[in-house]
């Protein structure tokens, strides 16, 4: 096999300034570019052939970057599959947690540019997508119509329930703080963004329970969502740190009667 | 302890967390999935056996690509506080450039843009579970047996660090 320089030397003029040429601790070639991803790290590009053909990956760079910024690709979800999508469209494919193109002898060159161009537009596209993604508010409303129908409740349509994975969080929990009149949190785990939601909730409950003790509380899972190991285990804490033995039949009593329990 | 609204950890925050003793209960399985070999710690405590919130997650591709390298991060309040990895040539945000393994440092100003080299053990991290129980260590977190025993790592030739 040719060596890095030898593959690449004629592209690095066209190329540009930055690229520094090295070796991955498996002896394959690595180009360092001047490109960077939205945690600051380089982007860097790995190739190798196989078969008779030439492979270009990004060594995983994009799918750490993603992980660092709060978006877990490396899961099942919808977070992976906006990145599989995208990726497809751009004829690459996700092995493990490295993008993987192919490319030729020939156009080198403009196969790194390529793939280059493909990881920066992918993480834009993948972060807005999922930062414009809400948890699903059909989702929880009937999550929460099915635990209250199944403990015989009374209740209004119309109720508001909040948890978004945004600014709301920070009214609904100062809310629970200022207003006496509050008695009810409803905590909603969807099928989307589980393990953050999980996380954040599971904070938010552990401070209002030590302010409010009488604070009446409700916990809700979406039962046809797959769960994650570190989201069940969240889940399942969240679970016992907010439904205190017998408190759900107070709850209970409450939603059916509307009267504060003692 | 505070949770919720407070604003990114600082760097005194960030060194404090990672010289306090720490330890977890057992040590993390590797999950397989989508290709990706993964370990994420389970909760780690401090000395009095408080929860602390912070995280290992380490992984690597399943088989890994040509080049590819295990990357390991300390994460808390969803930020990485440290992180171990490799790049050819990595320039931080105030000049210093390293090539080959790092550790990446964490400040309030450049948050993770900043960091020095770093020496992997002699003979090498092949696996991902010896890459863990050494950034363990590194980061001052004891990974108890069922017999309450800290791990060591052991190299091949069965001489223990």
């Amino acid at each position: 096999m040719a060596t890095a320089s030898d593959l690449v030397a004629p592209f690095l003029d066209a190329l540009g300034q930055g690229f520094v040429l090295a070796a991955a601790p498996d002896g394959t070639p690595v180009l360092s570019t001047p490109c960077r991803f939205f945690t600051g790290d380089p982007v860097e590009i790995a190739w190798w052939e196989e078969a008779g053909a030439l492979h270009l990956s990004d060594r995983g760079g994009l799918v750490q970057s993603l992980l660092l910024k709060g978006l877990d690709v490396l899961e099942p979800g919808p977070n992976r599959e906006r990145l599989q999508g995208l990726l497809q469209t751009q004829g690459l494919r996700l092995h493990g947690g490295a993008i993987v193109a192919s490319a030729t002898r020939e156009r080198l060159g403009s196969d790194i540019e390529g793939l280059m161009q493909a990881l920066m537009d992918g993480q834009v596209a993948v972060r807005e997508s999922a930062a414009a993604q809400v948890a699903g508010e059909p989702v929880i409303y009937n999550a929460v119509r099915r635990t209250l129908d199944a403990s015989g409740a009374r209740y209004r349509e119309g109720m508001r329930i909040t948890g978004h994975l945004g600014r709301r969080y920070t009214v609904d929990f100062e809310l629970a703080f200022r207003t006496e009149d509050i008695i009810r949190a409803i905590m909603v785990v969807a099928t989307d963004r589980t393990l953050e939601m999980a996380e954040r909730w599971n904070f938010r409950f552990h401070d209002i329970r030590r302010a409010r003790p009488a604070l009446h509380r409700l916990f809700l899972v979406a039962e046809d969502a797959t769960w994650s190991d570190d989201a069940h285990r969240t889940i399942v804490e969240a679970c016992e740190q907010v439904i205190a033995p017998g408190e759900q039949d107070a709850l209970s009593e409450y939603l059916r009667t509307a009267r504060r329990i003692a | 302890m505070r949770y919720g609204l407070a604003a990114g950890p600082t760097k005194a925050d960030a060194d404090a967390l990672v010289a306090l003793p720490k330890f977890m209960k057992r040590m993390p399985r590797v999950r397989v999935v989508n290709g990706t070999r993964r370990l994420k710690s389970d909760y780690i405590y401090d000395s009095a056996g408080r929860q602390i919130g912070i995280t290992i997650d380490a992984h690597c591709s399943d088989p890994p690509t040509p080049g590819e390298t295990i990357s390991a991060a300390l994460i808390w309040r969803r930020k990485p506080i440290r992180r171990i990895d490799w790049k050819a040539s990595e320039t931080f945000a105030d000049g210093h450039v390293v090539s080959g393994w790092h550790e990446h440092l964490w400040d309030e100003r450049f948050e993770d843009r900043i960091g020095r080299a770093f020496e992997p053990p002699a003979h090498g991290w092949d696996h991902l579970e010896d890459m863990f129980v050494y950034v363990c260590q590194h980061w001052n977190i004891t990974v108890l047996t069922k017999q309450d025993r800290p791990f060591r790592l052991v190299s091949n030739d069965g001489d223990s660090e």
